[in-house]
């Protein structure tokens, strides 16, 4: 990816089945140091398949994975004491407070101070309900618990998976500057996530894994460039004719009607387009009654994951495809 | 060492832990009162033989009658708590951060036994010094005198016992423990314990002579000869091993149950 960038993270070739089910199929991800990186992909995807294995609770059939610079096949414990994880949901005791829970965690693999245990306590939020049952938590509490326990070796790589699970707006916000400071002081946080909004706002680098494999990897500015769109909202008795424009400007096969009732089109073309367009319509004699440029995440993990858009003569009404208008590129 | 420590920790407040302790201290004091109710209604009765219950509410044999009671009950519920507390570490998921904490699996394996070892030690002394409390008031019930308990040779003698008993315990739940581990399920590991205690008791009325003998090695039939326990003088009461040979034998039995756990934790994939 960037050659004289240290990774953090690698896996080559990367192969695991359960019994006949493939659920990676030679995974290649290359996670630099010092970022936070974005693990996206379906239910099925394989991506908690990669954190059991980035964490040796199972093995790979083939394939190599290096954490920080080492090969890791699972055998080497000593490595993981540099790595935090949180896989699938907090995994806690539950008739235990949150600080028991963090001492007795703290005594397996590398151990950890109290004082680390207080200090996290603190960064979590839970400070006063330390010591508080677990199982009288609430799930975001766990939730946050659960990130603790992940960060109790002040980690050199971060894994998460799903981290924003059950929590509060305040919680989300707080994980997301949680994460930035974290890959600001050279740690990496590699975080698999389903809520692509989040991923959009905390992610430098994405990786959208699909049926085993990696679909596409890099810096996540660089491929929501390739995502750009315009949406333009016309009367519905100009649809055809804003099309053509569209068509003209974008390419054929670029512009979609994707709600023909109210006549909103979709063109994929440059967000700083979105004037050009509107002289255009404007030259036409089209007067749009909207227009939104921009590009987001979810529209590019469904175009990477999803089967092909049917063409606009098969569109189904209320059909629309991944948008959010609040992100301007 | 840190890990055992920290074993006890988390297994010192669970409700599993205060629960099971509670049933077995229950049992072994009502039991003991009985006694004590039943020698005063049959006393007078001079066709009855009392000495048996004398014998278990008066020191010295007050001692070994505790200490057969407290093995008889906390070795059931041990095995069930222990295999309870293996099993939930695999449905809580706690192993699993464990071992992505960089824990190495068999230490693990073997210390979270060592930490439910030292919390059945406490267990049964707990039950034991209940045991003991249940025989001054079942003494007094029944209107007996509890003799002298305070005979240091006896006292010896029953710390000696007493240190037997705790590793035919662990022995024992050992069984549990390896079962729950293997099967990742408290259930399966409750399920089997109970179906080869059944068998264990069952079985020998029911098999050839020749098996009936390798029962007697059996972690049920055996670890209560690795006590040891003196019964009432006159009972006929043998056992059917050699303490110390069933103390060693018993003690195969637990390396070989942390060793099946080990191996299995330390090869299995963690899924869960």
């Amino acid at each position: 990816m960037t050659g004289s960038t240290a990774l953090a993270l690698t896996t080559t070739g990367l192969k695991k089945s359960y019994g006949r089910q493939v659920a990676l199929a030679g995974l290649d991800l290359e996670v630099p140091a010092g970022v936070v990186y974005g693990f996206l992909g379906p239910n099925g995807a394989g991506k908690t398949t990669t954190m059991r294995l980035l964490t040796g609770l199972i093995r790979a059939d083939s394939g190599s994975i290096s954490l920080l610079g080492q090969k890791f096949d699972g055998s080497q414990n000593h490595l993981l004491y540099d790595v935090g994880a949180l896989i699938e949901a907090p995994s806690l005791y539950p008739h235990l407070s949150a600080r028991d829970n963090l001492i007795v965690f703290g005594a397996a693999g590398k151990k950890v101070s109290r004082a680390r245990v207080d200090e996290l306590l603190e960064l979590v939020g839970l400070r006063d309900r330390a010591a508080d049952r677990v199982s009288k938590y609430s799930m975001g509490m766990k939730q946050r618990l659960g990130i603790a326990v992940a960060m109790l070796n002040d980690p050199k790589l971060l894994l998460l998976d799903e981290p924003a699970n059950g929590l509060d707006p305040s919680g989300i916000v707080a994980l997301r500057d949680t994460m930035k400071a974290l890959a600001a002081s050279g740690k990496t946080v590699f975080i698999s996530s389903h809520i692509l909004p989040e991923v959009q706002q905390m992610a430098d680098i994405v990786g959208i894994v699909a049926a085993g494999r990696l679909v596409v990897q890099g810096p996540l500015d660089e491929l929501l460039a390739r995502q750009a769109l315009v949406r333009v909202k016309v009367l519905p008795a100009e649809t055809a004719a804003a099309f053509a424009v569209l068509s003209k400007l974008a390419g054929d096969g670029r512009v979609e009607v994707t709600y023909p009732d109210a006549a909103w089109l979709v063109a994929r073309i440059a967000a700083d387009k979105a004037t050009e367009v509107n002289r255009a319509l404007a030259q036409a004699g089209i007067y749009a009654s909207g227009i939104e440029a921009g590009s987001d995440l979810e529209s590019l993990f469904l175009q990477l994951t999803a089967p092909p858009v049917p063409p606009p003569s098969q569109s189904r009404p209320g059909a629309i495809p991944g948008w959010n208008s609040g992100v301007a590129s | 060492m840190s890990l055992a420590i920290a074993g006890v920790r988390k297994f010192r407040t669970r409700s599993a832990t205060i629960v099971s302790l509670i049933i077995a201290v229950i049992l072994v004091g009502l039991l003991l009162v009985l006694e004590g109710v039943g020698y005063r209604n049959v006393s007078a009765d001079r066709s009855v033989d009392t000495s048996s219950i004398v014998w278990i509410l008066s020191f010295p044999g007050a001692f070994d009658g505790v200490l057969e009671f407290t093995y008889l009950f906390l070795g059931i519920i041990g095995l069930i708590y222990v295999a309870t507390a293996a099993g939930s570490e695999w449905s809580w998921g706690t192993l699993k951060v464990a071992v992505a904490r960089g824990q190495s699996r068999w230490k693990y394996t073997v210390a979270t036994f060592a930490s439910l070892a030292i919390i059945l030690l406490i267990g049964m002394l707990i039950t034991f010094g209940a045991g003991l409390i249940a025989v001054v008031i079942g003494a007094a019930i029944a209107g007996l005198p509890l003799g002298n308990p305070f005979d240091p040779a006896v006292l010896a003698r029953i710390l000696l016992e007493l240190a037997r008993c705790w590793i035919a315990l662990t022995g024992l739940t050992s069984l549990g423990y390896a079962v729950a581990m293997v099967a990742k399920s408290q259930m399966a590991g409750i399920g089997t314990v109970i179906g080869f205690f059944i068998v264990s008791i069952i079985g020998p009325s029911l098999l050839p002579d020749f098996v009936r003998e390798i029962f007697k090695y059996m972690p049920f039939n055996i670890s209560g000869d690795a006590i040891g326990i003196q019964g009432p003088p006159g009972s006929g009461a043998t056992n059917a091993v050699d303490p110390t040979l069933a103390l060693v034998i018993i003690v195969a039995w637990l390396v070989g149950c942390l060793a099946v756990a080990s191996i299995s934790v330390q090869r299995t994939e963690i899924t869960g």
